[in-house]
C-alpha cells in the first residue's frame, strides 16, 4: 500500500492504482469533476494512465451545478 | 450617503464597512448571471447589503422544480419570467437599489458589451457553455468574476480577477466536459444553494471594499463533513483564456 493525500486527507491506496482505478473504487463519477495531481490539472484522457506513487497529491474537484 | 441609513445601522458597525465602505457599496455596480438556487440568495444579500446597481441576466421562467431552492419566487408567479419578478421584489424589498435587466440568453458579443457596465459579475449559472462563455467575457472585459457552483451536498467558490491575472475557470476546466451537467442530472438541496449563492454575494461585497477574497484559491464546502476548505488554485500552464 502507499499514502496519497486526496482533497487534503491522507488515504492508503494500493501500489500500481490509476487515477481512473482510484476514482472508480471511491464511486466518484469521474464525468463532470477537474482532477488536480501534484498541483497539475490533468487532461481527462490521462486519467486511465497515471499510476499513483507514494506521496503524491490529488484534489478532485467539482464545478458542477446551480441553478 | 443615502437617505434611509436605518436599514443598514448593524453593518455600518462593522469595521470593514463603515460609512465610507456603505458609500462604496451604494456606488457599485454588481451583475449577477443566473437568477436561480445560486442567483437568488446572491441577489437578496447584495440587495440587503445596499450594492446601489444591480444588474439580472436570466432569460427563463418559473417552473415548480425551481420552487425547492429559488427562494425569489413562489407557486403563483409560475410560468412567469424570472427577470421580472426578481426585478420587482428586490426593488421592493430595497427602494435604495436599481436593478436592470436583461433577459435574453448571452452570447459572445452581448456579454462581453454588458459585462463592461459593472464592477463585479457572479457566475450563478447551472452549465458549462454559459460558465465558459462568461469566464472568457470576464477576461476580456477585465472584469472580476466569482464563480459559484453546487452539487447533491457540496458547494464550490472561487473568485477571478482578470487585471489581476488570475487562475480562471478554464485553469480549473480545461477540456470541455462531453456530456451536459446540471443540477438535473446531480440534483441540488436549496439550503446548500442558499450557503454557495450568500458567499457570492459576499465575494462581490468583499471585491467592492477592497478585502480579502478568493483569488487563486478555491473554497469547498461539503454539507455532508461539516468542514469548509480552501486550497490554492493553480494558474494553467499555456491556458487559452488567461495566459
Amino acid at each position: 500500500m502507499i499514502t496519497v493525500k486526496v482533497n487534503g486527507k491522507e488515504k492508503k491506496v494500493k501500489e500500481n492504482t490509476s487515477i481512473a482505478d482510484f476514482l472508480q473504487s471511491n464511486n466518484i463519477d469521474p464525468v463532470g469533476v477537474t482532477v488536480e495531481h501534484n498541483l497539475e490539472v490533468i487532461n481527462p484522457t490521462s486519467i486511465s494512465k497515471i499510476i499513483l506513487k507514494e506521496g503524491d497529491t490529488l484534489e478532485v474537484l467539482r464545478f458542477v451545478g446551480g441553478g | 450617503m443615502q437617505n434611509d441609513m436605518e436599514r443598514y445601522q448593524r453593518q455600518l458597525l462593522i469595521k470593514y464597512i463603515g460609512e465610507a465602505g456603505q458609500q462604496k457599496l451604494f456606488n457599485a455596480k454588481v451583475l449577477v448571471c443566473g437568477a436561480g438556487g445560486l442567483g437568488s440568495p446572491a441577489l437578496t444579500y447584495l440587495a440587503a447589503a445596499g450594492v446601489g446597481n444591480i444588474g439580472l441576466c436570466d432569460f427563463d421562467v418559473v417552473f415548480p422544480s425551481n420552487l425547492n431552492r429559488q427562494i425569489l419566487y413562489t407557486p403563483a408567479e409560475l410560468g412567469k419570467q424570472k427577470a421580472a419578478i426578481a426585478k420587482t421584489k428586490l426593488e421592493k424589498f430595497n427602494p435604495d437599489i436599481k436593478v436592470t435587466t436583461y433577459s435574453e440568453r448571452l452570447n459572445e458579443s452581448s456579454a462581453g458589451n454588458i459585462f463592461k457596465n459593472y464592477d463585479v459579475v457572479i457566475d450563478a449559472l447551472d452549465n458549462f457553455p454559459s460558465r465558459y462563455l462568461i469566464n472568457e467575457a470576464a477576461y476580456k472585459s477585465s472584469v472580476p468574476l466569482v464563480c459559484g457552483a453546487v452539487c447533491e451536498l457540496e458547494g464550490i467558490l472561487t473568485t477571478i480577477i482578470p487585471k489581476e491575472n488570475t487562475s480562471c475557470f478554464q485553469c480549473i476546466y480545461p477540456v470541455k466536459p462531453s456530456v451536459a451537467l446540471t443540477s438535473k442530472t446531480f440534483g441540488i438541496l436549496g439550503a446548500i444553494a442558499g450557503i454557495v449563492g450568500s458567499l457570492e454575494a459576499l465575494e462581490a461585497i468583499k471585491l467592492i471594499l477592497g478585502l480579502n477574497c478568493l483569488k487563486n484559491k478555491v473554497l469547498i464546502f461539503k454539507g455532508i463533513e461539516n468542514t469548509y476548505r480552501v486550497k490554492d488554485l493553480v494558474k494553467r500552464k499555456n491556458c487559452k483564456i488567461c495566459q
